[in-house]
């Protein structure tokens, strides 16, 4: 029967003995294609139907929750964002097959961060097991426009790599932008102040990560109460919050949800931005020009205290609902995507927006490629990193669920609620989150 | 009689007066009728504010929702002031003296109980009478327009439809036949990071694809903004040309089908480059070797779609729908994460929620997916009568809505005036008993219970002993 992509057209309650996928919908068709290409491989190697249907992020996830409850979910499920909150949450609940037989296989493949990220716990049953498969991963990234620096007057030479530099570089090259191209709607950072973006909790993570604020123990205790980490919080909202009220971010990005700030930047509104993933350059993979010239990547500045910055990883991951009538089909499925050449085709196939999480799969030449501009630079701030802290605690999840970093930025630039009011009301609204999941 | 007994009967006499009086003119307060419908948050809808401004000198005033709540509170009074009477005299010893301060043998209506409490009585009764009318008239007027707003949802789900239905298909054919390919190849594959419009290497191409999709009339109605994107996702041509230069993404955020794959459902997002509600659909363009040159993005012309809704010229001119001054239709869709966003042709006013809408009935469509009817407050916090649909191939909810208080203004005028009625004879039963007393009392000629009707060995009779 083939590939039975009924993109989205939501026929999700179809035939029983189909493997029903559902698939976050990529940023750009050969995301779409690489996925639909792996699971036609697969269904031809297997003998056995699958119909993957894709959804828009922020339907995904209204979706896969709305069929839970209704209790007709789809087989699989995989969201580049479901990690954040979603499957954490479904772990817990005991809504998850137990994949370890899927993952366990190839575990010597995987970074010991990936595997960490997936090993969830099953509240219902009081363990601890493996309950997605980790297939990529994502971190954030610096780019910015070559010619719009040089409108400004600026070179890439002149960027600084300490924190406080890095960032007033790009304030002053806002000003001198706006006078050279008379244009007073260009600005220096595309950075989100929403609630209804997930990057804005990512970046401010990325920050406390930053200024050494930590959040969660690895043994999973909650450290808010920490008054060194309430000062740490301050802080980080405090600076983020700064670039807003400075004016270097549009307006309007107190409302972007996850693409806005790659439509800003790459419209060349923004003269820098940063953004969870690769989907900038990957979109820009087919123009040269743009490529390779124009549109540059470049590492995280150093830590306010002079060290160099963990990147903050986020395992995109694919789960297999418990009930799922089609589990051996499931396991199946996953067990053929997560085969490195499989794999690795899926990814380089999706225009290396996200990285393996196999180290040996970052040996290729699509990584190493040392002409390619972005992804060579990107590949190395994989070599120092550290997982969510939903890895430590799942109800760390709800805390991203609810966006609290998002709201309690929003609260200070719309609301101008100061920065110690908005970290206060956040750590509390933490530690009630914590208190319910105990 | 007791100078207190009948200090009581007037106080009564009086209470229940003022109490119809104020019944027949104004409704209770509209507070008690918002905590019955008031089930979910609610922001406004345009419709509704309008109905809601002041009333002018010539304008008839809106009328507001009737409320169940004063039809229980309006029975409690008197059940309470009565309880209240019968406890405080039980607990007195007045009660007995009370009792007997009650004139003797002048075998009238003074002797019975049921004439000393004849006001809450009647009170009660006619409250009773009010709710139980109410009640029903209530429920027969309600089933037969929500039959009416069912019919509605479903012409209108099937004209959603036909609209986006006709939008694909238009989209996919000016994309598999279009009349300028080599124009159009032309500014996909040289266009980008230059000014095709002002280019002299390209201003031809420029404008022959100008007049092209400019003339479309695949649309027919509509008239949606068009623009050419690289493969990248840069607009080289737009119908809008502030556009060109920007990004649109082809996919997540965009509609992007193909002939062979073309059930993706609409993405409703707000474009960060426009702060504008849109749909874009998207399909992409091959040259004659087959190989994608670029991609046409269509952004829909969502008055048109409202429009389209708006009108249902099928519904007859006596069903409730066609008569009501009041209904509503419009589409809610999810525009983010976080928040629902509302299609309609007065996007003006519902522009001033920007921060999203809610009601119980576009919960249920938008994020428990599933169709329904019911009385609910709509996002202006009016109570209405909805009926909801999820479209699902549409990723929209249909919302159908008329006002309560149109509605069921027939059963609230009704049980109005049984109530002011019912409240008159009340009044006037009281009175009449009461005015009868007397007389009974002053023909007998004994005015203190102190006369030779007294046995000697009954208690005392002491003048105004009645309380």
């Amino acid at each position: 029967m083939g590939c039975q992509a009924g993109q989205n057209s939501a026929e999700g309650d179809a035939e029983s003995d189909v493997l029903q996928i559902w698939w976050s919908e990529g940023y750009y068709p050969e995301e779409t294609e690489a996925i639909r290409n792996a699971v036609a491989s697969w269904e031809a190697e297997s003998g056995l139907d699958a119909e993957l249907v894709f959804y828009s992020e922020k339907d995904l996830i209204q979706q896969t929750e709305s069929a839970i409850a209704a209790g007709n979910p789809p087989d699989v499920i995989y969201g580049y964002s479901l990690d954040f909150a979603v499957i954490p949450r479904l772990a817990w609940e005991g809504k998850l097959a137990d994949v370890t037989d899927v993952v366990g296989p190839l575990e010597g493949l995987y970074s010991s961060t990936a595997l960490e990220s997936v090993y969830y716990q099953n509240q219902q049953d009081n363990i601890r097991s493996y309950y997605a498969v980790p297939i990529s991963q994502q971190t954030t990234h610096i780019h910015y426009w070559a010619s719009l620096l040089e409108d400004a007057g600026k070179s890439a030479d002149a960027i600084p790599t300490d924190w406080e530099g890095f960032w007033a570089f790009w304030s002053d090259a806002q000003v001198n932008l706006r006078e050279a191209t008379n244009n007073t709607n260009l600005f220096a950072l595309g950075l989100p102040m929403s609630t209804a973006a997930t990057d804005t909790s990512y970046l401010i993570e990325q920050f406390l990560d930053a200024y050494n604020v930590t959040l969660v123990s690895p043994a999973g205790d909650l450290l808010v109460d920490n008054p060194e980490v309430r000062a740490g919080i301050i802080r980080v909202l405090e600076e983020y919050t700064q670039f807003y009220r400075d004016g270097q971010v549009p307006p309007n990005a107190i409302d972007w949800s996850d693409p806005d700030n790659n439509v800003t930047f790459l419209s060349r509104l923004t003269l820098m931005t940063v953004n969870p993933s690769m989907s900038i350059p990957g979109s820009q993979r087919q123009d040269a020009i743009t490529y390779n010239e124009q549109m540059v990547t470049i590492p995280w500045p150093s830590k306010p205290d002079g060290s160099s910055l963990r990147s903050l990883v986020s395992t995109k991951q694919v789960a297999i609902l418990a009930d799922s009538p089609q589990l051996e089909e499931a396991k199946s499925f996953l067990s053929y995507l997560i085969q490195p050449e499989v794999l690795s085709q899926y990814i380089e196939g999706a225009q290396g927006r996200f990285f393996p999480v196999m180290p040996s799969m970052l040996e290729s030449d699509f990584w190493t490629n040392e002409d390619d501009p972005h992804t060579v630079v990107a590949a190395t701030q994989f070599t120092d990193t550290r997982p969510f802290d939903t890895v430590y605690n799942p109800a760390y999840s709800q805390v991203q669920k609810d966006s609290i970093w998002g709201q309690a930025v929003r609260k200070i630039v719309v609301d101008g609620v100061p920065p110690e009011e908005a970290a206060d009301e956040a750590i509390a609204a933490i530690k009630q989150i914590f208190t319910e999941w105990e | 009689m007791s100078q207190s007994w009948q200090h009581r009967q007037w106080q009564s006499g009086m209470i229940a007066l003022a109490v119809a009086i104020a019944s027949a003119l104004e409704p209770l307060p509209a507070i008690a009728h918002r905590a019955i419908a008031a089930e979910g948050t609610a922001i406004a809808a345009p419709t509704q504010l309008a109905q809601q401004s002041p009333p002018t000198e010539e304008s008839e005033p809106a009328p507001l929702a009737p409320s169940p709540w004063w039809l229980i509170v309006m029975p409690a009074i008197p059940l309470l002031g009565g309880s209240f009477t019968c406890i405080k005299r039980r607990l007195t010893a007045q009660r007995t003296r009370s009792m007997d301060a009650a004139p003797r043998g002048s075998g009238s209506l003074g002797d019975l109980w049921v004439v000393s409490y004849f006001p809450l009585l009647g009170l009660t009764a006619v409250s009773l009478v009010t709710f139980g009318v109410y009640v029903f008239q209530r429920s027969q007027l309600i089933a037969p327009v929500i039959t009416d707003l069912e019919a509605v949802a479903a012409d209108q789900e099937a004209a959603l439809d036909d609209w986006f239905d006709g939008q694909r298909q238009a989209v996919l054919d000016v994309a598999s036949q279009p009349e300028n390919l080599p124009d159009i190849e032309e500014l996909l594959t040289e266009g980008a990071g230059r000014s095709p419009a002002t280019d002299p290497d390209l201003k031809d191409a420029y404008d022959a694809v100008k007049d092209y999709l400019e003339n479309l009339e695949a649309f027919d109605s509509a008239e949606p903004s068009i623009a050419l994107l690289t493969n990248g996702g840069i607009v080289v041509f737009s119908t809008t040309p502030a556009r060109e230069g920007q990004y649109q993404p082809l996919q997540n955020t965009t509609t992007y089908f193909t002939q062979d794959r073309d059930t993706q459902v609409p993405n409703l997002y707000v474009s960060p480059l426009t702060d504008e509600l849109q749909i874009t659909f998207a399909t992409p363009i091959f040259n004659e070797d087959n190989n994608r040159i670029g991609v046409i993005a269509v952004d829909l012309d969502l008055n048109d779609l409202a429009q389209h809704i708006e009108a249902t010229p099928r519904q007859p001119q006596d069903s409730a729908w066609a008569e009501s001054s009041s209904r509503s239709i419009y589409l809610v869709g999810r525009a983010s994460l976080v928040k629902n966003q509302v299609i309609s042709t007065d996007m003006d006013t519902w522009a001033e929620f920007s921060d999203g809408v809610d009601s119980l009935g576009i919960h249920a469509a938008v994020v428990e997916r599933r169709d329904g009817a019911g009385l609910y407050l709509n996002p202006a916090k009016v109570p209405v009568i909805g009926v909801y649909r999820w479209a699902q191939r549409h990723n929209l909810a249909l919302m159908v809505e008329v006002n309560q208080a149109e509605v069921l203004q027939p059963a609230q005028r009704t049980a109005r005036r049984i109530f002011s009625i019912g409240m008159g004879i009340v009044v006037a039963g009281s009175l009449l008993s009461l005015w009868l007393r007397r007389n009974t009392q002053a023909a007998d000629g004994d005015v203190t219970p102190s006369s030779d009707a007294v046995s000697p060995t009954s208690p005392e009779q002491q003048p105004g002993s009645c309380e």
